[in-house]
């Protein structure tokens, strides 16, 4: 963990670094007691200060793990199905203009339990699929002739 | 002249429809992505054909159900329904883990109601006063008032201190996206118009909170950990324990009020200031956040206790408190009614029928959550695999409704990967939210009141209310430094011992 809190608070400070820069870039339409930049330049100076003293608190963690020859305890790690959520997060979002909301709602729900029920068998996959589609057909009669909320 | 105005709801065809108001109020509060604010607004044509109090009553219906529903999924599954909400996930969710669910539902059930009766009280007798009091509330005051509430970030930080002021500060670089307040220039848009109007608070939350959700139980192999549905009986809550609370409840209340009556301040901002002050008048605040009945009273009591406040500028100023009261401004004045200094003379009957209508929809409330205490507590039976998928799909449905664009789907999923990456490197959400909701208020308030006085900070200490803030401010930073080094000071004299 102290490892990832000094990573975290040096990436914070280039970020808040840059930030700052892109803050001359604000235009100033009006002349004001207190400009458009003023605020976002307040924050992302007390954010670097901030970021620093992560670091500081970091090297201080990092220094007691060390001495006390303390290793972090790693837990189990999905990569492969944390990639493949973000993936089908992701798709969603991308195909739900062009393939409309039924479609694209219906095929995410079904994949994401898929990824999501251990030991799935051809009962449960079907199961799943009938309530997918169930649920997103009701939710979209429920919001296009009820609520009158146009869909994609 | 109140029990005119209760008389002209309590008739069979207003209550049915009130019945019906707040139960579907409770579903719009209930599923995240949906808001009380939606459902008010959707139901608006529905009582075009109705008399003007039959059909204010339904609003209030929605609105009391949709703010109290927020706090289902808030216990049961750590998703605000609706903003006012968040501060319920902080020990409403813990309760659950702790197999205590059916009892945290009941309690913040009954709590709500209390809560709703309280400012129903304060609405009832001193609307024209406190609408009074409200105006003088200018920016400098209003400034005051969020620098206190940022203190707030101290009190709801669990562990470091200063992740906690990153994370809040994290959540008000967010705000910077957008048309910046008071003059509407472009600030870190990249060229894109889509970013013009900024990151709306709704798909932010549920994508911080809910989405996120699926990201933490995918990293952990989605292993489902089979929740044991607790056995509920009665309220949840027993008279003496009432008792215990009473303080609680009415300070929350009474602080939910307050807030409520601010106008644009938020039912967000009353819950989490709420659950601040119980924390620092609590003989235990190290156990705020670990599942303590305490810190969900205060919640709750306040996120009820806006409701009433809220009707305050609205009613006798014609100002709207917050989202959902802008709506049941238009509503009214769809009816022929217009709000103002002139409607308690002019209308009274309007007047007292959304008052007793306030009363009558907090009664249904409590009598339909508590019969749906034991509906709602099986959603824990609901495997993970199948509710958070369609969470998630609500979620994006609730966003795209907010302002039909799938701009706000995208934030949706984008703030689901930030909320999952950021609490890897220890930034907590609560702080995050708060920084969120709360910097673009200071940053408004602080603009205007600088143009107001020529560029001159003073009357922030001259000005009485503001001055009170700025004092309750000091004392707060003041009193978490000192609980700081007092704490450092024992873990050092106990490591030498």
């Amino acid at each position: 963990m102290a490892k990832k809190r000094i990573g975290f608070g040096i990436f914070l400070i280039l970020f808040c670094t840059i930030a700052y820069i892109m803050t001359y870039s604000i235009p100033q339409r009006v002349q004001m007691e207190v400009s458009a930049a003023f605020f976002p330049r307040v924050v992302l100076i007390a954010l670097a200060v901030s970021a620093l003293l992560v670091i500081i608190g970091g090297l201080k963690e990092y220094r007691l793990e060390k001495a006390q020859m303390k290793k972090e305890e790693k837990g189990e790690f999905h990569y492969k199905l944390l990639v493949l959520s973000l993936i089908n997060c992701l798709g969603y979002g991308i195909l739900l203009k062009p393939l409309g909301f039924v479609f694209t709602s219906s095929v995410f729900l079904i994949l994401q339990m898929w990824l999501m029920t251990a030991d799935i068998t051809k009962k449960i996959f079907i199961r799943n699929t009938i309530l997918s589609i169930t649920v997103v057909v009701a939710l979209y009669v429920l919001f296009t002739t009820v609520f009158y909320v146009p869909l994609p | 002249m109140f029990l005119t105005g209760l008389l002209a709801v309590l008739n069979i065809k207003t209550l049915i429809l009130m019945i019906i108001g707040v139960a579907v109020g409770i579903i719009f509060g209930s599923v995240p992505g949906m808001t009380a604010t939606m459902a008010v607004a959707l139901f608006i044509p529905v009582t075009f054909s109705m008399d003007t109090i039959p059909g204010m009553a339904v609003m209030i219906a929605l609105y009391v159900g949709g703010i109290s529903g927020g706090l289902i999924p808030a216990i049961l599954l750590n998703m605000p329904g609706t903003p006012s909400s968040i501060a319920t996930t902080f020990d409403g969710y813990p309760l659950t883990q702790q197999g205590k669910g059916g009892k945290a539902l009941g309690t913040a059930v009954v709590v709500s109601f209390f809560g709703g009766v309280i400012s129903f009280l304060i609405l009832s007798f001193a609307s024209p006063l406190l609408a009074k009091i409200a105006l003088k509330f200018g920016p400098f005051e209003y400034f005051s008032l969020m620098l206190f509430a940022l203190t707030i970030i101290a009190t709801v930080t669990r562990g470091s201190f200063i992740m906690g002021i990153v994370s809040g500060l994290i959540g008000m670089v967010f705000t910077f996206v957008g048309m910046a307040p008071v003059d509407g220039v472009d600030r870190f848009t990249f060229g894109l118009y889509q970013l013009k109007g900024g990151f709306s608070l709704l798909p932010v939350l549920i994508g911080l909170f809910a989405v996120s959700e699926i990201f933490k139980a995918a990293e952990s192999g989605f292993k489902e950990e089979i929740q044991e549905v607790p056995e509920v009986s009665g309220f949840g809550m027993t008279f003496q324990e009432i008792k215990e609370q009473a303080v609680n409840i009415f300070r929350s209340g009474v602080v939910g009020t307050i807030v409520g009556i601010l106008p644009g301040i938020g039912g967000s901002t009353a819950s989490i200031l709420s659950y601040s002050q119980a924390k620092k008048a609590s003989k235990t605040p190290e156990k705020f956040g670990t599942g303590i009945v305490d810190g969900l009273i205060a919640s709750e009591a306040a996120n009820n206790g806006l409701t009433g406040g809220a009707l305050v500028p609205l009613l006798a100023l014609g100002i709207p408190g917050d989202s959902t009261t802008a709506v049941l401004l238009g509503a009214l004045m769809i009816q022929g009614v217009q709000p103002g200094p002139l409607l308690f003379r002019s209308n009274p009957d309007v007047i007292y029928g959304i008052f007793g209508a306030l009363l009558i929809a907090n009664v249904i409330m409590l009598l339909i959550e508590f019969f749906g205490i034991k509906i709602f507590i099986n959603i824990l039976k609901v495997p993970k695999s199948i509710l958070l998928p369609i969470v998630f799909i609500t979620c994006a449905l609730g966003a795209f409704a907010v302002n039909n664009t799938l701009f706000d789907v995208w934030v949706v999923i984008i703030f689901g990967i930030l909320g999952y990456v950021l609490s890897k490197f220890g930034i907590q959400l609560a702080p995050l939210i708060i920084g969120f909701i709360l910097g673009p208020m200071a940053e408004g308030n602080l603009r205007r009141a600088l143009m107001l006085s020529s560029g001159s900070i003073t009357p922030m200490f001259t000005k009485p209310i503001s001055l009170l803030f700025v004092v309750a401010t000091v004392i707060s930073v003041g009193s978490v430094i000192y609980k700081s080094f007092k704490n450092k000071n024992k873990e050092e004299s106990n490591i030498l011992a």
